[in-house]
């Protein structure tokens, strides 16, 4: 790519980049060819008024993410030095003293400059060996992370085309991954994850000292075994060769990263969907959590009638309703709506953004979850205001999250905003379960399979009850063992008496 | 304990004989190699040599070790890397009470140190660095000693919502360090004359990184008996806890006057001394001032970098008098590549006095003189 050299501003630079189009460059397949928008790009504004020229290297840059390929030319082995990420989060820091200047020598893990963010000053030593060709910041001026700080000319390199990675690691002092390959097809910027290579038998990873090692011994770098990371071909490797003549100890010769194993004809590898990467995430936040484990068992023979003259209302007038009879779960919620109004700390949510400010907040709504089984796995939509809503209205939306959701279709407002979490696992099977707090809660409850169990009345008589297990799981950091047990003893009391439900009526 | 009792006797006394000092001397560091952990401490209260012992502690050292260098200054005022002294201190006052002013190697903010004032620094490999561990290393150790300290937002150390500690960083290749001062005792008056902004009266505009005031506070409000050797035992002793499992450190290593340096710490002193490490490496700022004079108003503007004053315009829109308008002219021409100081309007009347003798006489010298009374304590 034809430099620009001597621009002193963005007017010439414009001018100058749209004179170079396909049609007058020679070669012109072998380049990338930005368009005049590609010049309004972070650097060139930085710069302000004085245009740098650019390496084709950061033209692909400032097109994507840093993580594609493009075509650079080596022609005099310019290698653009990026500022590398100093941790912390920094994203910008100001240059404040370059130890080098245009035309000076520089080796490998020799000072470049000395950059500063707020506190900390940082030395940035080079990465390569060579001449320094171009500076990109003067002193004083603001660098940021992850673009180009000096172009170092390193030997060794003429006449090849070579495809660069770029990482954003922040271990990128170390030196850079670099793969040969051949020159016909593999212009078109690709974007592929960092550590998969097109074709393997044509690339082999070797630092730019290595590959001059190499050259002068007159070895074919392709057929050392390498053995540093990801196949990397070391100075060990090359001397190891030479000395064994020609030949690499154990293993076949090239050298590649095969990234994963290959699946053989039983293994099967499917990328997470959209709902396994949710759960992966909240899951993973959700195990920082201390969570205080609580079980008990309801008696639901009450309940079994009072759900049974509820249907039968809703049978005699089956216009009002849409649908046709309920389940226990809208006597359930309801009933964990009114216990909520007695122990209003189980609605509430903790905001810790401020290590030394821990705040409560004592939410109104009393959005309940209902954690739901569909065909792409777990999503727990949420009942807006159960509070306002009575047992029906709470059953006509069960009754509409449950559609929407066997089809995929709910809103995202339906599954943000949720206060406190029902999960009815036992409509598949088990008894007691663990589960765990979605991350924004205090607290959640898990029904398991309901059955017909021996049990003592008043008079000691072995009788047969509705015994439903019921395991509660909440935030220890906040909820303790008496809180969590009043409030389910509470709720338990308005499922096992349903009549009570009344008393709460407003 | 044995460690902390010799260590207290250390510093109690001073006055080890120099030639056990000599065999434990730092040239024989090699004695240590097996351990991971070191610390030194000096008792020279020059903020130049100390800070050149720093700079040989990070360069000439092993990268593998965790080293805790414990020291202290007699008054000066410490700058940042990239900060400007013209704006950050009351350079008036500091010369007034015969101050220090140095500028040290990290970056941050400008701090003002002085025997009441405990400064740590500790070395690690530079992939451990962070900016949080050691800022509550040192926070725990005042917990030990009953301080209520904690760790705010912006890594610093603060008691009841005072800062008592600033840190500043440097990281080099293989290595990091963190440093950070301890107001136990110090003298806030001075300070407050040193660095607060109120009392300035020049209107700069500066590149480089300007200081966060936060207001401060000293230990001794906490504590009546805390001085600079239990904060040392205490930091050292936490130290020692985190990095070192527990194991006894052999003998802390001191610097005192009668010890030699080594090289690079006595070139690392000398320069840090230079006006142009001091001044020389003031980023790129403005200053701008006006004043009305009997004779018409003036608008002074004045560029300066690297401490040079790479441009100065005074002039007046409304001056008539052919004198006020030459001088005026003079000045501007004559200050550009002075040192941007004090005697700025000194040195570049005595150049026009070498270059254009008979511009300035007995005329006009009035105009001269109330102009170098208006700029010189502007340009401080």
């Amino acid at each position: 790519m034809p430099t620009i050299h001597g621009l002193r501003c963005r007017r010439q630079l414009l001018k100058t980049a749209s004179l170079l189009t396909k049609n007058n460059v020679k070669n012109s397949s072998r380049y990338i060819f930005p368009t005049a928008t590609f010049v309004r790009t972070p650097i060139v504004q930085k710069a302000g008024l004085h245009a740098r020229p650019l390496v084709s290297g950061s033209w692909a840059n400032l097109k994507s993410s840093r993580r594609s390929f493009h075509a650079s030319t080596s022609i005099h082995g310019i290698k653009p030095f990026l500022l590398a990420d100093i941790g912390e989060g920094i994203t910008e820091c100001e240059v404040i003293q370059w130890f080098v200047k245009p035309g000076d020598s520089v080796t490998e893990f020799e000072k470049i400059c000395e950059v500063q963010s707020d506190k900390a000053s940082v030395e940035i030593t080079s990465r390569y060996t060579g001449k320094v060709a171009k500076l990109y910041y003067d002193v004083n001026e603001v660098a940021k992370v992850g673009q180009p700080l000096v172009d170092i000319d390193v030997e060794g390199e003429e006449g090849v085309v070579a495809e660069e990675q770029e990482q954003k690691s922040p271990d990128s002092m170390v030196t850079m991954e670099e793969s040969t390959t051949s020159q016909s097809s593999s212009n078109t910027p690709s974007t592929p994850p960092a550590r998969e290579l097109k074709d393997p038998s044509l690339l082999s990873l070797a630092t730019p000292a290595v590959r001059r090692i190499a050259k002068e011994n007159d070895i074919d770098i392709k057929l050392v075994r390498g053995t540093g990371k990801d196949g990397r071909v070391l100075k060990e490797d090359v001397m190891t060769y030479i000395k064994n003549g020609g030949q690499s100890p154990g293993q076949p010769s090239v050298a590649h990263v095969t990234q994963t194993s290959t699946p053989s004809a039983e293994d099967r590898l499917e990328p997470f969907n959209a709902i396994q990467k949710a759960m992966y995430k909240s899951m993973t936040k959700s195990v920082a959590i201390p969570q205080l484990g609580y079980q008990d068992e309801m008696e639901l023979n009450a309940a079994t009638d009072y759900r049974a003259a509820l249907n039968k209302h809703i049978a005699s007038n089956a216009a009002s309703f849409p649908f046709q009879k309920i389940s226990y779960m809208p006597i359930f919620i309801k009933c964990l709506s009114i216990a909520l109004s007695h122990y209003p700390i189980m609605n509430a949510t903790i905001i810790d953004d401020d290590a030394n400010a821990l705040k409560l907040l004592y939410r109104k709504s009393h959005n309940i979850g209902l954690a739901m089984d569909t065909p792409q796995g777990l999503i727990v939509p949420n009942i807006k205001d159960v509070q306002d809503k009575n047992i029906m209205d709470v059953a006509a939306e069960i009754h509409r999250l449950t559609e929407l959701g066997a089809k995929g279709s709910l809103a995202p407002s339906d599954l943000q905003g949720g206060t406190l979490t029902v999960s009815n696992v036992g409509t598949i099977g088990g008894t007691y379960a663990k589960p765990c707090l979605v991350t924004s809660e205090l607290g959640i409850v898990a029904l398991g399979r309901m059955q017909k169990l021996p049990r003592f009345d008043e008079a000691g008589n072995v009788v047969a009850k509705q015994i439903l297990p019921v395991s509660w799981s909440a935030d220890h950091r906040v909820i303790d063992g008496a809180t969590i047990a009043r409030f389910g003893n509470m709720w338990k009391n308005l499922i096992e008496n349903p009549i009570t439900i009344s008393a709460y009526l407003k | 304990m044995t460690i902390i009792k010799s260590f207290s006797n250390i510093l109690r006394t001073r006055s080890i004989s120099t030639l056990q000092l000599r065999q434990r001397t730092i040239l024989h560091a090699s004695r240590f190699y097996s351990s991971k952990v070191e610390c030194y401490i000096s008792t020279i209260n020059n903020p130049y040599i100390n800070l050149g012992i720093e700079e040989w502690l990070l360069r000439d050292t092993d990268p593998e070790k965790y080293i805790l260098y414990l020291w202290r200054n007699k008054p000066c005022v410490v700058i940042g890397r990239n900060q400007n002294p013209f704006l950050e201190c009351n350079l008036g006052y500091m010369q007034d009470n015969n101050i220090l002013l140095v500028r040290r190697r990290s970056g941050g903010g400008a701090v003002y140190h002085d025997m009441g004032n405990s400064i740590y620094t500790i070395f690690m490999p530079r992939e451990e660095f962070s900016r949080k561990t050691n800022a509550e290393l040192v926070s725990r150790a005042l917990l030990e000693l009953d301080i209520p300290a904690y760790v705010n937002d912006r890594h610093d150390i603060a008691v009841d919502g005072f800062k008592v500690s600033g840190s500043a960083y440097k990281i080099i290749n293989k290595r990091a360090y963190h440093h950070g001062t301890m107001l136990l005792d110090a003298d806030t008056t001075t300070l407050k004359g040193c660095l607060s902004k109120k009392n300035k009266i020049s209107n700069i505009n500066s590149k480089g990184v300007e200081s966060v005031p936060s207001p401060v506070t000293n230990l001794r409000n906490y504590s009546y008996t805390i001085d600079h050797q239990q904060f040392c035992e205490s930091v050292l002793y936490e130290f020692i806890r985190d990095y070192n499992d527990g194991q006894e450190l052999e003998k802390p290593i001191v610097f005192n006057e009668s010890h030699v340096l080594p090289q690079r710490a006595r070139e690392m002193a000398e320069e840090l001394q230079t006006w142009d490490w001091i001044y020389g490496q003031t980023p790129e700022f403005t200053n701008e001032i006006e004043k009305e004079f009997s004779w018409g108003h003036v608008n002074g503007f004045v560029r300066s970098r690297h401490g040079i004053i790479t441009e100065a315009d005074f002039s007046s829109p409304n001056a008539t008098g052919a004198h006020e308008v030459t001088i005026l002219s003079a000045i501007s021409n004559a200050l550009r590549d002075c040192r941007y100081s004090k005697n700025a309007v000194e040195a570049a009347v005595e150049k026009i006095n070498a270059n254009v003798p008979g511009l300035i006489n007995s005329e006009n010298e009035k105009i001269v003189e109330e102009l170098a009374q208006w700029i010189n304590p502007r340009l401080t």
